[in-house]
């Protein structure tokens, strides 16, 4: 959109400091005449009805816009119905004005021209700005707010300018909180103050630099972070947040390079030059209205020097400069000030780039580089939208299963009735143990106390590889260390003298056999990295053991409607990964009707039920299932504990892999059906340093591995097994 | 089910006080403040809580004690205070003006009593309790711990009748504080102890006493019989561990007073009730999977895995870890190191 | 601008000459509170609360059945022992009854919050000097943040309710001193702007008569634009982070804790918008 800077008087009531206009000190401050002004019209009518996609702004500047008077702004009203009729709905008005003289007059008037929202400057500091000769800041400030409230009442927006002064920087919260308090419509804007020439003799105590304008943002810049969804629009935060986190560009005009192609300023005589201040140093003069449109300006060659520095400086100044693209080296009348030149880069760069390197970017938590690096962050989200407890459960301990770390065969069967073999007697003051009191010399043996961890088919192997080294040395005995589910599995076993409770500075042998360093190599099994941290010299027979007599519970051996061939599935899994989806389960459930094969489910109280099947889920304990397997002719199951019992009962199984391996735990004789992975772990998602996903679902959903098989290729297996 | 503690101020020193630990631990004018009651009834009230306990110490030493209770009851909660009965002639006046007026279904006062015998207490806290009794009598039922096998519990069928109480009897085990020693009924003894309590079956059965067994009786202790018979009396009879916490005059929220200092959190980290549940569900279970009960026995036990039998209590389960060198989860050693005995 | 609504004392010549208007009626004695009513009806007018004014603690009032329906503003200097009013709390629930405390007394702050937890709407009274901030904070935090169901504490209530970052909310109409809403007349019925101007008899007008036009009334005009001054003065409270919900109400006693406070309010009531839209925003979608 063309822009037009459009400064029809230099008159003005008020008497700002750091005012370019008040150091121009004009004699008779000139004001546009009304033929100028229609002309100026009909250049703009020229301008659009030449280029119909384009539109233009029209900023009234000065000194001070309101001091022309009602009159005049009905003529403008005028003038662009006159000779606008036809693109005025691309004429866009706006107005940079002290506000001093506004009233519900001029609310009318801007009304009709579009207005919306008007433009503004502040400062309340005391001999900064006020009205006439003798700067007379407290009326300036009263008419000031006394025309805010009456703008926000007339129902305008408004948006001010606040120069920052060496007066400003020890107090840059104060000054922040003071214009956020000044009323509910106001946005604002942080200028540096821009002193030149002249300009330093009368007025240098005001001076700010670069590092100090940066530093006097970075205070607010933080507290506005936190809270900015509650401001109105502050620059240059909002700018700077919308460039670069979110992907908006809305650079001003010094920073956007291309002012050239965009921006014009027309003084009151009609004259046409780049911006305010070109005017008044007279340079990039375009000519007047009088003698040129609109469009011949923009084609004039001076601007394409000024659109020229975006090559030169990239390869100069600004050369591997990650702003680059925000700032294109600043204004070109700043670098036309230091050194006469329009190809050196603004001092005010540095400012930005302090601004940004020290205070954003900490802040933000935006990683230092280039400008597409910055606008891929997400935007940090603010504090205030995380409620305490959801702070506080995002550091709450992951659960049993993970802080092992450790991968689990499964519990796939759990207790039912109380175990006979194991019955204390009442009264009696025993030790924490199923055995009897263990005279005092053997309690002075030393024997290396043995840490369980693992599931229960982790603790079939153990038993195994502990009946091994019994059988290879009966003197070698171990303690087991008490834990849930072991007890009854382990205890009689000829290696273990007692199940107890350790005290401390007892040696002791843990059994995560997959923190090993040979684990997961190619053929390295479970079994054998157990035997050998038992001692044992692999390669040895894998046999599993359990302890004592088995025995069943007769009413459950009564109750079953055992057939011709009967089948016993188990479905369960300590990990929700290994296990199959129940409706393949159930539709290999469905497969053998009518060839007299019964089909019994084993497992967990909290095992998902597969329809088609005896139930027996919750209602066994690990030894009455270990007992029980012998009367089934094959057993489906996936890597659980009852994989481990049917090796150990020498029952035939066709056991589904998914995640684990066949290869590392499965055992030769069974039928094994490894599930081809697909996600991005092709050696499993279950192993050592994944123990927080062990007990999660898998997160591919239909694409889990264990939801490829196909029952009807399983169900030949169980024929296959059951021929044999 | 929440137990507050109004203060762990206590004027009494009973021999088998589960609870000296996080006494000691705490200022003696640990009182809890009114802003920090509200909050705990507005917490209770958003969680569809009907229940609350006071206990302390010794909850009638606040000196709002009486206010409390009127604004709980107000707040339409049932409300028991756990008392040991020896208030001043000044409080009970003020017991006496405010609270006699309630509906006995709303107030109860479980008051925590003694064998005069096995347990002597001064002529003067005597005679307190017995004018708390005849004042309060029929709002209060009476208390029971357990902390020897040869205890009786004749004296208490006597107050009973003789005060109008109501007719229900509270019986607690004394339980180890893992790490402490003091008197606690050790496992091994619990059988004898059921067997003793059950004894008294004909003046429950006479007197029409219904026995409350608290937490940590083991179910396998009883037999068939015996449970068929408390059942019969007052329907069913509850041999879990929890689900009621401890929240302390600081705010503290805790599994109960023997685990007092064991993941103790603060009540303002929660939203609801049901959150504290589930902490302290979760805490019970690492714990089960470590060791399932008080008894071996316990391991495998159907009543124990279908939540039917707590076990024992979990104090008394984490006791036998104290003597124990470091083999459990991280979680739980780095609490059990506090009560760890030196090697 | 509307015109005000008139704090009058109970007089029925008084309250005869205030036909149309918006009337409170302010009584020492509850016992008046129902008559007062009436005559403010009767005389034409619209009855905005019957404020009483009593020296006895809420333990002590006794409101009688005749003034059940009435909007009442009961001021009194305490509650006194939960024990000592909460025999009467079933009683007092069945009154449009709103109690006033000072803030003052740190344990009329408690009290408030007692008695909104039990139903009874409150109003605290937050006078110039008053010291006990951090219990106010605490009081305010509840009463805007707390789940559990509970009566309103004024003025927290309102500003969590109307809370809106980018304007001002001015309270002040709860202590019936803001002369954009209420004007204050006593037994002469000479025309005082807030509560203290009127204890300290200074009057802006006669009678109301003077006031035709309240926006073009100058008191009232200078009054509306005294904000106006801390900014033109660079007051610091025009520089603090919690103008928008104090507007220089506590300039007298400014210091760290009240600017504390009101900065905390702010947060508070952001929480509370949020937790309100997120709540909002599932009760949409259920069933």
């Amino acid at each position: 959109m063309a822009t037009v800077i459009f400064k029809p008087t230099e008159a003005c009531n008020a008497r700002c400091i750091y005012c370019d206009v008040v150091h121009k000190k004009p004699r008779s401050p000139a004001t546009m005449p009304l033929r100028t002004l229609e002309l100026f019209f009909e250049r703009v009518n020229e301008f659009l009805a030449e280029k119909p996609l384009e539109h233009m702004e029209i900023v009234w500047h000065g000194g001070e816009p309101l001091l022309l008077g009602r009159d005049y702004f009905m003529k403008a009203i005028h003038f662009q119905r006159t000779h606008c009729a036809g693109t005025s709905d691309r004429i866009h008005h706006n107005i940079q004005s002290n506000l001093t003289l506004f009233s519900k007059e001029y609310a009318d008037i801007f009304r009709s021209l579009g207005v919306r929202s008007l433009g503004t400057s502040y400062d309340p500091m005391p001999g900064v700005r006020g009205l006439g000769s003798k700067r007379d800041t407290n009326a300036y400030n009263r008419k000031f707010l006394d025309a805010i409230a009456l703008a926000e009442e007339e129902g305008f927006n408004w948006g001010l300018i606040y120069v920052v002064t060496k007066l400003s920087l020890p107090r840059p919260l104060e000054i922040f909180h003071f214009l956020s308090n000044l009323s509910r419509k106001g946005a604002f804007t942080f200028n540096p103050v821009l002193l030149y020439g002249n300009d330093e003799r009368k007025i240098g105590h005001l001076r700010i630099t670069p590092e100090e304008y940066a530093s006097f943002l970075g205070e607010i810049f933080p507290v506005w972070w936190r809270d900015r969804e509650y401001f109105c629009q502050i620059d240059p935060f909002h700018t700077l947040t919308q460039t670069l986190l979110d992907d908006r560009r809305a650079l001003m005009c010094a920073d956007s390079g291309t002012c050239a192609r965009s921006h014009l300023n027309v003084s009151s005589d009609g004259g046409i030059s780049q911006c305010g201040r070109a005017a008044d140093w007279g340079l990039l003069d375009y000519g007047s209205i009088f003698d040129k449109s609109f469009s011949r300006v923009f084609a004039d060659p001076q601007k394409e020097l000024l659109l020229e520095r975006n090559t030169i400086l990239p390869q100069t100044d600004c050369s591997g400069c990650r702003f680059w693209d925000i700032c294109h080296g600043g204004c070109p009348l700043d670098s036309w000030s230091a050194t006469g030149s329009f190809f050196h880069k603004s001092e005010w760069c540095l400012a930005k780039k302090s601004f940004i390197e020290k205070y954003f970017e900490p802040t933000v938590g935006a990683a230092a580089g280039a400008t597409e690096h910055l606008q891929t962050q997400q935007p940090c989200a603010p504090v205030d939208k995380h409620s305490d407890t959801e702070l506080l459960r995002s550091a709450e301990h992951s659960d049993t299963a993970s802080l092992h770390d450790a991968r689990h065969p499964d519990t796939a069967c759990l207790q039912g009735a109380k175990q006979s073999d194991t019955v204390r007697p009442h009264g009696a003051k025993h030790s924490d143990t199923a055995r009897p009191h263990v005279p005092d010399h053997r309690e002075s043996v030393d024997y290396t106390w043995i840490n369980p961890i693992g599931g229960l088919g982790d603790t079939l192997m153990i038993s195994g590889v502990l009946k091994l080294v019994s059988e290879k040395d009966p003197s070698r005995k171990f303690n087991l260390v008490a834990r849930t589910k072991y007890g009854p599995l382990l205890e009689g076993h000829p290696a273990i003298e007692r199940i107890g409770h350790p005290r401390p500075g007892a040696r002791f042998l843990s059994t995560n056999y997959w923190d090993e360093e040979d684990y997961g190599r190619p053929g390295s099994r479970a079994f054998q990295l157990l035997a050998r941290m038992f001692g044992l010299e692999p390669p040895i027979e894998e046999r599993l053991y359990v302890p004592g007599e088995f025995s069943v519970d007769p009413v459950l051996l009564r109750a079953i409607p055992w057939k011709r061939r009967n089948i016993l599935f188990c479905q369960g899994s300590d990990s929700p990964r290994k296990q199959m989806p129940i409706e393949k389960w159930e539709k290999l459930a469905g497969l053998p009707a009518g060839r007299k094969i019964g089909i019994v489910q084993a497992g967990n109280r909290n095992d998902v039920y597969i329809r088609g099947t005896y139930s027996l889920l919750g209602l066994t304990s690990p030894r009455h299932l270990i007992s029980m397997l012998d009367r089934f002719d094959a057993v489906v199951t996936g890597d659980n504990f009852i994989m481990h019992a049917a090796h150990l009962r020498g029952v035939p199984a066709v056991v589904l892999w998914g995640p684990t391996d066949h290869r590392v735990y499965g055992y030769s004789g069974h039928i094994h059906h490894q599930a081809e992975i697909k996600c991005g772990q092709p050696g499993g998602c279950i192993g050592p340093g994944a123990g927080d996903v062990y007990r999660t679902r898998c997160p591919e959903g239909v694409a889990h591995c264990m939801n490829t098989f196909d029952p009807e290729i399983i169900f030949n297996s169980i024929a296959d097994l059951l021929k044999r | 089910m929440a137990n507050v503690l109004l203060t762990t101020r206590c004027n009494r020193s009973c021999p088998y006080c589960f609870a000296k630990s996080e006494m000691s631990a705490t200022p003696a004018r640990n009182l809890i403040s009114w802003e920090n009651l509200i909050y705990i009834a507005d917490f209770l009230k958003f969680s569809g809580q009907r229940h609350i306990s006071l206990l302390g110490g010794e909850p009638t030493l606040h000196p709002d004690c009486v206010d409390f209770i009127l604004y709980l009851l107000e707040r339409d909660f049932d409300v028991a205070v756990f008392t040991n009965g020896m208030l001043s002639p000044a409080r009970l006046e003020e017991f006496a003006s405010h609270l006699t007026d309630v509906p006995v279904e709303q107030l109860t006062f479980v008051c925590n009593l003694n064998d005069p015998v096995q347990t002597p207490a001064s002529k003067k806290e005597t005679q307190r309790v017995h004018r708390f009794l005849s004042v309060l009598g029929p709002w209060t039922s009476a208390g029971f711990n357990i902390y020897r096998p040869d205890f009786t519990l004749d004296f208490l069928f006597d107050l009973i009748n003789r005060h109008g109480m109501k007719r229900q009897l509270r019986l607690g085990v004394a339980h180890p504080v893992p790490g402490s020693p003091g008197g606690s009924i050790h496992p091994d003894e619990m059988a004898h102890i059921v067997q003793r309590l059950c004894s008294h079956r004909p003046q429950f059965d006479s007197f029409r006493v219904k026995p409350g067994l608290d937490c940590g009786f083991p179910i396998c202790k009883f037999s068939d019989e015996q449970l068929g018979w408390l059942h019969r009396f007052r329907g069913a009879v509850h041999f879990g561990c929890g689900p009621a916490f401890d929240i302390s005059p600081d705010m503290s929220v805790y599994y109960c007073f023997p685990l007092s200092n064991f993941q103790r959190k603060s009540l303002f980290e929660f939203d609801s009730v049901e959150q504290i549940d589930s902490h302290f569900a979760r805490i019970r279970s690492l714990l089960k999977a470590e060791v399932a009960g008080i008894y071996s026995e316990c391991d495998g036990c159907m009543h124990q895995e279908e939540g039917v039998c707590g076990g024992g209590g979990l104090c008394q389960v984490l006791n036998r870890f104290t003597g124990e060198a470091s083999v459990r989860l991280t979680e739980i050693e780095h609490e059990l190191s506090r009560h760890r005995q030196p090697v | 601008m509307n015109f005000p609504g008139i704090v009058s004392p109970y007089n029925e010549d008084l309250l005869r000459g205030l036909s149309g208007h918006s009337v409170a009626v302010r009584v020492q004695d509850p016992a008046d509170a129902a008559a007062a009513a009436a005559c403010a009806r009767q005389s034409g007018s619209r009855l905005v609360c019957v404020l009483i004014e009593s020296d006895s603690p809420l333990s002590e009032i006794e409101l009688p059945e005749d003034s059940r329906g009435i909007p009442l503003a009961l001021a009194v200097p305490s509650a006194g022992r939960f024990r000592s009013f909460a025999g009467r709390l079933k009683h007092l629930r069945q009154f449009n009854l709103r109690v006033y405390l000072s803030c003052s007394r740190p344990e009329n702050i408690l009290s408030l919050r007692i008695l909104s937890s039990v139903g009874i709407h409150g109003c605290a009274v937050i006078e110039r000097g008053v010291k006990h901030w951090e219990e106010i904070a605490d009081l305010m935090t509840y009463a805007m943040l707390e789940r559990a169901h509970h009566a309103s504490i004024e003025p927290f209530t309102f500003i969590a309710d109307n809370y809106d970052p980018f304007s001002h909310i001015d309270w002040a109409f709860f202590y019936f001193d803001d002369p954009k809403s209420f004007l204050h007349l006593d037994i002469e019925g000479r025309v005082a702007l807030s509560r203290e101007d009127l204890a300290k008899e200074r009057f802006v007008a006669r009678n109301l008569c003077e006031i035709a036009d309240p926006d073009q009334f100058p008191p009232i005009q200078e009054w509306l634009r005294r904000r106006r001054e801390y900014f033109v003065g660079l007051h610091p409270c025009a520089s603090c982070a919690g103008w928008k919900l104090c507007l220089g109400k506590y300039e007298t006693s400014r210091g760290p804790e009240c600017s504390a406070f009101f900065i905390e309010m702010i947060e508070v009531a952001r929480r509370f918008k949020a937790l309100r839209a997120r709540n909002g925003e599932a009760q949409i979608w259920q069933p």
